[in-house]
């Protein structure tokens, strides 16, 4: 192998030295980029947080400025304001129902006629959180045959929701005893069994739900109203008051299966009552049933079932109404009723109706929801209410019974607006001398509502 | 008619008693790196007060920095508990708006602090800073995350651990002053909270070294993994005494004294303190100190009391407007 000299070795490393130098700066160069990269990168990060931060603040205060305003809305559940907090809040809602009514049997002549049914502005809110209020005045005739015009207050309630299971109510509002105010689910007017419990009671009254709503309940002691009628503005003639209540079980709330929307319910009241009973009206608010003189003791019983089920609803139920009358007698009569509901185009049923999936709009070409209903009722008059029994009602122009049968149609445009028509037959049993009893009923309503 | 109100009076009653299980709500406020104590925590002692009284709780958490948390609930957010990094904010309760009486630290065992945790520094990976002990954070190039101790209070037992270490070193007040000051013109973001801080370190990546809470630097570590963060335990650090209180104006309209009481009672139970070490807070409870021994470094530890004369102090000389930080800090 051949040798080098030490010069030649020299000059070789000489040569080698200022071959690689330049390799060396340029590693040099990287090490400094790279580091000033490293640099820059924390710079920018360090400006964006900083920014980040500055937009965080920024939401922040604009959140918090927004918090200490009170929240003012308008929609499909009225118009209302509630505080940042929402431990008070206030709302106007409206209820308007224009209705036309139809005769088509040969009853009584002069009966048909167009009629503003309800006419509400309920004004509500929330006071301290646990403190709610609802004020509702009618400007509609008092009742479905009353010319009377007059203003007067359908609701003036105060209630404290201290926990689920316990709360107090006082004031005027609907009492416990019906399963449902005439302002029912599947029907433009309510049949037999709201005829025999009160309408609107004024009271004291506690209500709350265990069990996470296994369980509810309403009891409550009230002035007494007779039934189908408001409580007037003070305790009836006999001084007494009435205990009243209802307790309603949803055994299957809690299952996601058919059974989930079934409620039993049973409502009921006691006390003593005086004065004239309420007359008792047909499906088409005729009178079919006159007043007798209340003396004595007053018991109602009223057992229920619900059920709702995806787009079909069931109601079926009942009505016990004894009273005692002046001359001695004890008159029972009965009401019931089964009604129920498919809404054909899908959408689910329930107690508060139907929202439609695609609500009524010209443009869209879409129609709103479409529900079929139908209900059969019937009315058993205690034969001790007549004359020919000890009672003060005349048998020849007063029924002692009816059955009535009827289908109808509930086209719900959207949340707010519904047009409904039902027709209804109801065939009496005795009464033979009154026109009206004599030729049945045949009706034919219809119904606008506007309610927000 | 006598008899129908009786009758309704006996139904009411009996109604009433049968009916008595309650809801309750709380407020817990909180400061920042409490979210996953109170997470566990209220999940335990709803199931406890649940077995004790068949009452159902609920308690809502609130979290920040905890200066602003206390000023929160002086502006009347409605806390039924305060659970803050320092004495010092739950006194402001009673000094500011006398929601609380003034000896409210001696109505919990150790002075109402039920848990206890320090100061350690976070870094990246490898360490590639060499990051020892505090001096290396006034070195230039290094870039430190700290919270901001206006609102922070993880940020003044950070800031009271630096001048510590500085005053033990450099022998005085001025040399420390002089010591935090550069540590200060090397962080670059300032939070409002511990969390916040978190967030910039560890998940937007920006500097150096975070002063972080023991429990959050534990939290990141096993959250992310031992290899992209590391705990550098410095040669001192201060013990971190977050307190406790009822706050009593609150509890007592809402009436809810009972169980916001039981609730920071059962911090100091077996569960309360298994879940605090588990969460990477130090047990007071000797038993489960043994416990969790290991799992915490060994430190030479100073208390605010000893070195700053307590916390009110502390707070004037250090943190009130024109206190040092003021002084020291230039935006």
């Amino acid at each position: 192998m051949k040798s080098f000299s030490q010069k030649t070795k020299l000059t070789l490393l000489l040569a080698s030295a200022a071959a690689l130098s330049p390799l060396a700066a340029a590693e040099e160069n990287t090490a400094e980029l790279r580091e000033q990269i490293q640099q820059l990168d924390q710079k920018l990060r360090i400006l964006e947080r900083n920014l980040e931060l500055k937009e965080e603040a920024a939401q922040k205060a604009s959140a918090e400025s927004s918090k200490k305003l009170p929240n003012f809305s308008i929609g499909s559940k009225g118009i209302s304001l509630a505080s940042p907090d929402k431990a008070y809040s206030a709302k106007i809602g409206a209820l308007v129902q224009a209705d036309g009514r139809f005769y088509l049997d040969d009853g009584a002549d002069n009966r048909n006629t167009f009629i503003l049914r309800r006419v509400r502005t309920p004004f509500s809110g929330t006071v301290a959180k646990i403190f709610n209020f609802n004020i509702t005045p009618e400007f509609a005739q008092a009742d479905a045959t009353s010319t009377n015009n007059n203003t007067q207050l359908v609701d003036a309630w105060i209630d404290g929701r201290f926990s689920k299971a316990f709360g107090l109510k006082v004031g005027k509002f609907a009492s416990p005893v019906a399963l449902e105010t005439p302002n029912n689910r599947h029907f433009i007017e309510a049949t037999y069994t709201n005829q025999l419990a009160p309408n609107r009671d004024i009271g004291v009254e506690a209500f709350g739900s265990v069990a996470d709503n296994l369980l509810a309940y309403r009891l409550g002691v009230f002035n007494g109203a007779p039934n189908n009628t408001w409580s007037g503005t003070r305790n009836g003639t006999d001084g007494d008051f009435t205990v009243g209540g209802r307790l309603t079980l949803n055994p299957f709330e809690k299952n996601d299966n058919a059974l989930a929307g079934l409620s039993l319910s049973v409502g009921g009241s006691y006390g003593n009552e005086a004065g004239a009973t309420s007359a008792i009206r047909s499906p088409g608010q005729q009178n079919i049933v006159g007043s007798l003189t209340a003396d004595g003791h007053h018991l109602r019983v009223a057992p229920a079932l619900e059920w709702y089920t995806g787009p079909f609803s069931l109601v079926a139920e009942l009505a016990y109404d004894q009273q005692e009358i002046a001359g001695g007698n004890t008159v029972g009569n009965l009401g019931w009723r089964v009604s129920g509901g498919w809404v054909l185009t899908g959408e689910n049923s329930s107690k508060g109706g139907v929202s439609p999936a695609k609500p009524f709009s010209w443009e869209n070409g879409t129609w709103g929801a479409f529900e079929l209903v139908a209900r059969v009722s019937g009315l058993d008059i205690d034969n001790d209410a007549f004359t020919t029994h000890g009672g003060s009602l005349n048998p020849a122009t007063n029924a002692d019974g009816a059955f009535s049968y009827g289908a109808g149609l509930n086209w719900y445009l959207n949340d707010n607006l519904q047009v409904r028509f039902d027709v209804e037959k109801t065939n009496f049993s005795g009464g033979s001398g009154s026109q009206l009893l004599a030729e049945n009923e045949l009706y034919a309503f219809t119904r606008v509502q506007l309610k927000f | 008619m006598k008899k129908t109100l009786s009758l309704f009076t006996g139904l009411l009653l009996a109604g009433s008693s049968l009916l008595n299980a309650k809801d309750i709500e709380l407020l817990n406020v909180s400061y920042d790196p409490t979210r996953e104590l109170y997470v566990e925590y209220n999940r335990a002692f709803a199931k406890h007060w649940k077995e004790k009284t068949g009452d159902d709780v609920k308690v809502k958490q609130s979290h920040g920095g905890s200066g602003k948390q206390a000023r929160s609930v002086i502006d009347g957010l409605q806390a039924d508990v305060v659970t803050l990094a320092l004495a010092n904010d739950v006194s402001a309760l009673h000094n500011k708006a006398k929601l609380i009486p003034e000896d409210w630290q001696k109505r919990l065992p150790q002075n109402s602090a039920p848990y206890t945790s320090t100061i350690v520094f976070l870094v990246r990976g490898g360490n590639p800073k060499n990051i020892k002990d505090w001096d290396d954070l006034v070195r230039p190039g290094v870039s430190v995350i700290t919270p901001n101790p206006k609102t922070s209070g993880g940020a003044q037992w950070n800031y009271l651990a630096a001048w510590e270490f500085a005053r033990q070193k450099y022998g005085s007040d001025a040399k420390a002053k002089e010591f935090v000051a550069k540590l200060y013109k090397n962080v670059p973001v300032l939070d409002s909270g511990a969390r916040g801080s978190t967030t910039t370190f560890v998940q937007r990546g920006v500097g150096d070294v975070f002063i972080s809470w023991e429990n959050e630097a534990f939290l990141a570590q096993r959250e992310f993994g031992k290899g992209k963060f590391e705990i550098v335990i410095p040669s001192i650090s201060i013990l971190a005494e977050p307190t406790v209180s009822v706050v009593d104006k609150v509890v007592d309209k809402k009436g809810t004294r009972e169980v916001a009481t039981a609730y920071l009672e059962y911090l100091y139970s077996d569960e309360g303190q298994d879940i605090a070490g588990k969460i990477f807070y130090r047990p007071t409870n000797p038993k489960f100190v043994k416990k969790y021994e290991t799992q915490f470094p060994k430190l030479n530890l100073f208390t605010i009391d000893e070195k700053f004369g307590g916390w009110t102090k502390a707070a004037k000389d250090h943190f009130a407007d024109g206190g040092t930080f003021d002084q020291i800090y230039v935006k």
